[in-house]
């Protein structure tokens, strides 16, 4: 199930978060996240009754799935219209997580064609892309931890926490 | 009288459809391999496919009565009062566009039935939904349909005869220099041509604004994303192959009815080469139009089954376990 091609990325599907708001999820194999099919398809999941506020949350999970290879770059997004009534929200959120996402050099805009993820700039790191050496390697470690602490029972919030302590104490 | 024709709108027009539709709905429900163990669907999968099964029913019994409704209209000559008394066969000519705009009215007011995303937690698949993608190959071979009926109405009212409702054929010169000349109708010039291309226009304008509906519905509440997807090009395909139902019928009737004025009458067949070529084309027309049509209904019912969600095994229908045992 399992696997990392020469790009490093791995398009393996996730396992969908067992509680918590703000989850990304790729389902089936492969995300081109085009096309009507449905299958391999990113998909966003909001929740209305957290603290984050949902523009953050959907810009954190686009950056994610960016991260993980789940969103390629030229892959294109939704229209802000439809994503806003797809998850019957305010379209001036979605514009503004765009917007963001954009400020980050994770998608463009362009006319006629819409919002696309960005290609990585050469030899830099931007938001939601792991640096280039050793990118497949840290990926993979990454879903190693992540198998791991699920193994172990922990839920996501939980893995998230030790990230943030990690980055936080310097992860010395 | 009037109570007999008040019982026959309520039978005819009510209660018929209505029984109609549910016993379509327990049959393709009971053999087609939509039931819940044959797809492993989540049971709001199976909800959203039986309320799209019931939508899909109600727009094509909705459509068929349409359709009888309009092929029943009196005819010139046959006594009442046709819609446009002086092109025998109108209504009927454009009868198919009518019941194609009632299955997608019919359809986009179902399509305003589904339930909207609602509580605190909501998904929304990061996929770019156009008409076209979802139209795929039949929203394709529809409007290559559309455009070869274009065609051949454009042509049949250029080379029709005088009034348009007829086709002339080359005069004959027979050995003993005596002239004769024939033409033969009905033949689909500009009185009908005209009015089907009006009816044209509109029917796809409908489907298009309709397929548009069912692209931008929002993604079912608990419905897996693969299986929402699923329902929705079920909805596509059942849309598009009603429509191409009707529009590729009204092409082969209009080639075999337009074959059938080409080709010559008794009288003038044995007049040479001038008449000889016609008696092939006709003949031609007249199966292409019948290919058409049987092809076009083929297409038609094959769309009312439902979509697989991707990656999902081939569901067994009743009735194949039902042959198999």
């Amino acid at each position: 199930m399992t696997g990392a091609d020469g790009a490093g990325r791995d398009r393996t599907a996730r396992r969908p978060a067992p509680s918590g708001p703000a989850e990304p999820r790729a389902s089936g194999q492969g995300a081109s996240g085009q096309g009507s099919s449905g299958q391999g398809a990113a998909e966003l999941r909001v929740d209305l009754s957290s603290a984050v506020p949902v523009y953050e949350q959907i810009r954190s999970q686009v950056a994610a799935l960016v991260a993980v290879g789940a969103l390629a770059p030229g892959d294109r997004l939704p229209a802000s219209r439809d994503l806003a009534r797809d998850l019957a929200i305010a379209v001036g959120t979605v514009q503004r997580a765009y917007r963001e996402l954009e400020a980050g050099g994770v998608v463009v805009s362009r006319r006629r064609v819409g919002t696309v993820i960005a290609a990585p700039p050469r030899g830099a790191a931007r938001e939601g892309s792991p640096a280039p050496a050793g990118g497949a390697d840290l990926l993979g470690r990454t879903r190693e931890l992540v198998r791991a602490a699920r193994a172990a029972g922990l839920s996501d919030e939980a893995v998230l926490d030790m990230v943030r302590g990690a980055l936080r104490t310097g992860g010395g | 009288m009037a109570v007999g024709f008040g019982l026959f709108v309520i039978l005819g027009l009510v209660v018929v459809p209505v029984l109609v539709t549910l016993l379509v709905v327990v049959l393709v429900r009971r053999f087609g391999g939509d039931g819940e163990a044959s797809w492993a669907a989540p049971r709001a999968a199976v909800r959203a496919r039986r309320h799209e099964l019931l939508i899909a029913s109600a727009s094509a019994v909705a459509s068929l009565v349409c359709a009888g409704v309009v092929l029943g209209l009196p005819a010139p000559g046959a006594g009442g009062n046709p819609p446009v008394p002086t092109v025998p066969g109108f209504a009927q000519a454009v009868g198919p566009f009518a019941a194609a705009v009632v299955l997608c009215v019919v359809r986009a007011v179902g399509e305003l039935t589904w339930p909207r995303p609602s509580g605190a937690v909501r998904t929304a698949p990061l996929v770019r939904r156009t008409v076209w993608s979802l139209g795929g190959a039949r929203l394709r071979w529809l409007l290559v349909t559309a455009l070869a009926l274009v065609l051949a109405l454009i042509l049949f009212g250029l080379v029709a005869g005088e009034g348009g409702r007829q086709f002339d054929h080359p005069p004959v010169t027979w050995p003993d220099g005596s002239l004769s000349t024939s033409s033969r109708g009905p033949f689909p010039g500009w009185p009908y041509g005209v009015p089907l291309l009006g009816g044209l226009v509109v029917s796809l304008l409908v489907t298009v604004a309709t397929l548009r509906l069912v692209t931008r519905r929002s993604p079912l509440a608990g419905v897996p994303a693969r299986h929402d997807a699923a329902v929705r090009r079920t909805s596509a395909a059942r849309l598009l192959g009603g429509v191409q139902l009707f529009v590729g019928g009204t092409l082969g009737a209009t080639l075999w009815i337009a074959g059938a004025a080409i080709r010559p009458g008794s009288g003038i067949l044995g007049g040479g080469a001038e008449v000889a070529w016609l008696s092939g084309a006709g003949a031609a027309l007249m199966v292409l139009g019948a290919a058409i049509g049987v092809v076009s209904g083929i297409a038609g019912l094959l769309a009312a089954l439902p979509r697989h969600p991707a990656g999902a095994p081939e569901p067994r229908s009743r009735l194949a376990e039902g042959v198999q045992a």
